[in-house]
């Protein structure tokens, strides 16, 4: 039983750190950009096919690809901003939901038509044998995964707070009107932001498309923790986000372990409305002006 | 300016309209309207579906149609799995596309919420692609299952399990759907019937989900004789390649779901020694078969697989109908039509009892030196 708890842990941490991955990109968009951007999902997905076709379509090595794959998704983040999203921005905010959500309709169906609806396999250079200490089965996979999207969150941790850009992401976050008189160009920051948000998304879809192939529909389940994930940590620490990540991937390890597979889904939504229950702003706040 | 013609004029335009195409007039095609899961994770299947169903309308137009001079049609539209959705694409095929026959299939949900539609609207409805129990359990007159049960697939790979030497326990893992919940428990059944291993675990996953680690180290950690694994394409290479990553290497039994070129080609070495239930396989020499591999060869350039033989045995059944039948006929006439249908396709032979179930047999083959071969 111990066994099986901590084998169900230790892969838990490492999905959740891509669901981590996700959830950041998220909330890079909705806090700033106060953007529930239903296309993000897409735009995983988007990260998964660029580094599919970089590396099997052009014979580039899975490494470069990753990066590839980020840039690639980031400019498609930028354009999407630009033709579908900025033009409504002074409407209500549910037409820029639903816009998000037609583009999300577009790209996902868009995918479809161009790859087809088969999944793509990723080659990676990864041997699939495990790697066993005691009681817990790895693979260089998970632990690569686990690594690349510990740097990923640790990179944009210190985009925020050490670049001038970061910086004025948290200045718009924290007080958006004061932001402007001190002369933050608020479109280029905007693009700054749609751009690192897809990209994060990107980057998860490119390393857990190597795992579990790519396909149109992968951006579903993904999206829908990501929002869950983003409403339990608020708007808050990007550590803040990583480690409720990490709580979700063990939390729903252990459900599947003891209760049922089926439920782990469940578990993710619980805790979210028990989240927005108890402390709707989150577990954590930019610590945005509240005048 | 508008053009007058005089009415001699007219008449005789419109004669030599006629004689131009006395066919066209003479023969409105037959229309079967097909609702199928064209997107989504049952895409595959229902492709394989379709490319069977293509393979025999273009053999029964060949053939001489299905009578009155009248060719075989399909109307393809996608309902992505989703009941609700068939609801709608069943209503809009027979409302707007005014067809004769519909056949909506895969999941098994998606054909029993149909039934809805087609018994008010009194269309036949034929499944070729439905095993669950329950779909000939709702009352519909209109209803026809032209393939094999998940009571008959279960009995089937019973047989195998039992056979396996030293199999005193499984763990079961299935789609958490009317099709996998009706696989599993009908698998329960015939293993208790026939005196088989202890079910120490059974789960079911969701359509969404993608790693199936936990849910894996759980059946590992039980340590069962053997597995029953029927898990969907294209996760079930996830499950295989994860099965090797966990270090869990047991006896494998599965479904239809593990019988597919493209499985084989990705992750052919896992599958090796997997015992599975199907319906048909390209092994099966009878003249039915031989029949419908020439047919969907020479269309597609390609071996089919079992779920291409489901549609080209529905597709033939709705032809029998629709030519015992006769032009004309809808409804009530085609209904009575397909009830007397006797058909001998791949699978064996398709004759409906009173509740409208063909009982088609169900066959099992293992997955060994990079090909599937026929056990029983």
């Amino acid at each position: 039983m111990l066994e099986l708890a901590a084998q169900q842990v230790v892969n838990g941490l490492l999905v959740g750190a891509i669901y981590a991955l996700m959830a950041l990109g998220l909330m890079v968009i909705l806090g700033i950009l106060r953007i529930i951007n239903m296309a993000q999902g897409e735009l995983y997905m988007l990260g998964g096919y660029f580094c599919y076709l970089t590396v099997a379509k052009l014979g580039v090595s899975y490494f470069p690809a990753l990066v590839v794959a980020m840039v690639l998704t980031a400019v498609a983040g930028i354009f999407m901003d630009r033709l579908a999203i900025r033009p409504l921005m002074r409407r209500p905010f549910y037409m820029v939901f639903l816009s998000t959500l037609a583009i999300s309709m577009i790209l996902r169906n868009a995918a479809e038509l161009i790859w087809g609806p088969d999944p793509q396999t990723i080659p990676s250079p990864f041997s699939p044998l495990p790697i066993v200490i005691g009681p817990i089965y790895l693979t260089t996979q998970k632990l690569f995964i686990f690594g690349a999207a510990l740097l990923a969150v640790a990179a944009f941790a210190a985009f925020l707070r050490w670049t001038r850009a970061g910086m004025a992401i948290r200045a718009l976050a924290r007080d958006h009107d004061t932001a402007l008189l001190m002369g933050i160009d608020a479109n280029r920051i905007r693009a700054i932001t749609f751009g690192v948000g897809a990209a994060l998304a990107g980057a998860a879809g490119a390393l857990i498309g190597a795992m579990f192939d790519v396909y149109p529909t992968m951006g579903e389940l993904p999206l829908l923790k990501g929002f869950a994930l983003v409403v339990m940590a608020g708007m808050g620490s990007v550590a803040g986000v990583f480690v409720a990540g990490l709580t979700l991937g063990v939390a729903e390890g252990l459900t599947a372990a003891f209760l049922s597979t089926g439920y782990a889904d469940l578990v993710a939504f619980v805790v979210m409305l028990c989240v927005l229950m108890v402390k709707p702003e989150g577990l954590t706040t930019w610590g945005r002006s509240r005048a | 300016m508008k053009e007058h013609k005089s009415p001699l004029v007219a008449v005789i335009t419109a004669i030599a309209a006629l004689l131009a195409a006395p066919s066209a007039l003479a023969a409105d095609p037959a229309r079967i309207g097909v609702g199928l899961s064209m997107t989504g994770p049952l895409a595959y299947l229902s492709q394989q579906y379709v490319q069977g169903m293509k393979a025999a309308v273009e053999f029964v137009n060949k053939n001489g149609g299905v009578g009155g001079g009248r060719q075989l049609e399909l109307v393809i539209r996608d309902h992505k799995g989703i009941p609700s959705e068939a609801v709608a694409v069943t209503k809009r095929l027979i409302d707007d596309d005014k067809v004769d026959i519909v056949d909506i299939d895969l999941p098994s949900t998606v054909a029993i919420a149909a039934q809805a539609v087609t018994k008010e609207a009194k269309v036949p409805q034929i499944a070729g692609y439905t095993f669950a129990p329950a779909a000939v359990k709702q009352g519909n007159p209109f209803f026809f299952r032209a393939c094999t049960t998940a009571d008959l697939i279960a009995d089937a790979l019973a047989r195998s399990i039992v056979a396996e030497k030293g199999n005193k326990t499984i763990a079961m893992l299935a789609p958490n759907d009317d099709y996998g919940r009706s696989a599993v428990q009908a698998l329960k059944t015939a293993l208790e019937k026939q005196n088989g291993p202890q079910v120490v675990y059974a789960d079911f996953y969701e359509r969404t989900q993608t790693d199936f680690s936990p849910v894996l180290l759980k059946m590992k950690s039980l340590n069962p004789d053997s597995l029953f694994i029927d898990v969907r394409w294209p996760a079930s290479a996830t499950v295989l390649k994860q099965m090797v990553e966990l270090g869990i290497k047991k006896p494998l039994f599965s479904s239809v779901n593990f019988y597919n070129a493209q499985l084989a080609e990705k992750a052919g070495p896992m599958l090796e020694g997997t015992q599975l239930s199907v319906a048909w396989a390209p092994v099966f020499t009878d003249p039915a078969s031989q029949e419908f591999v020439k047919a969907y060869s020479e269309m597609f350039k390609a071996q089919p697989d079992d779920s291409a033989s489901l549609g080209w045995t529905a597709t033939m059944v709705a032809a029998a109908a629709l030519r015992a039948a006769g032009p004309g006929a809808k409804g009530e006439q085609l209904r009575a039509a397909l009830s007397k249908v006797e058909y001998t396709g791949p699978q064996g032979v398709v004759r409906f009892d009173a509740n409208g179930d063909a009982s088609v047999p169900a066959h099992v083959l293992r997955y060994q030196n990079g090909g599937y071969h026929f056990v029983r």
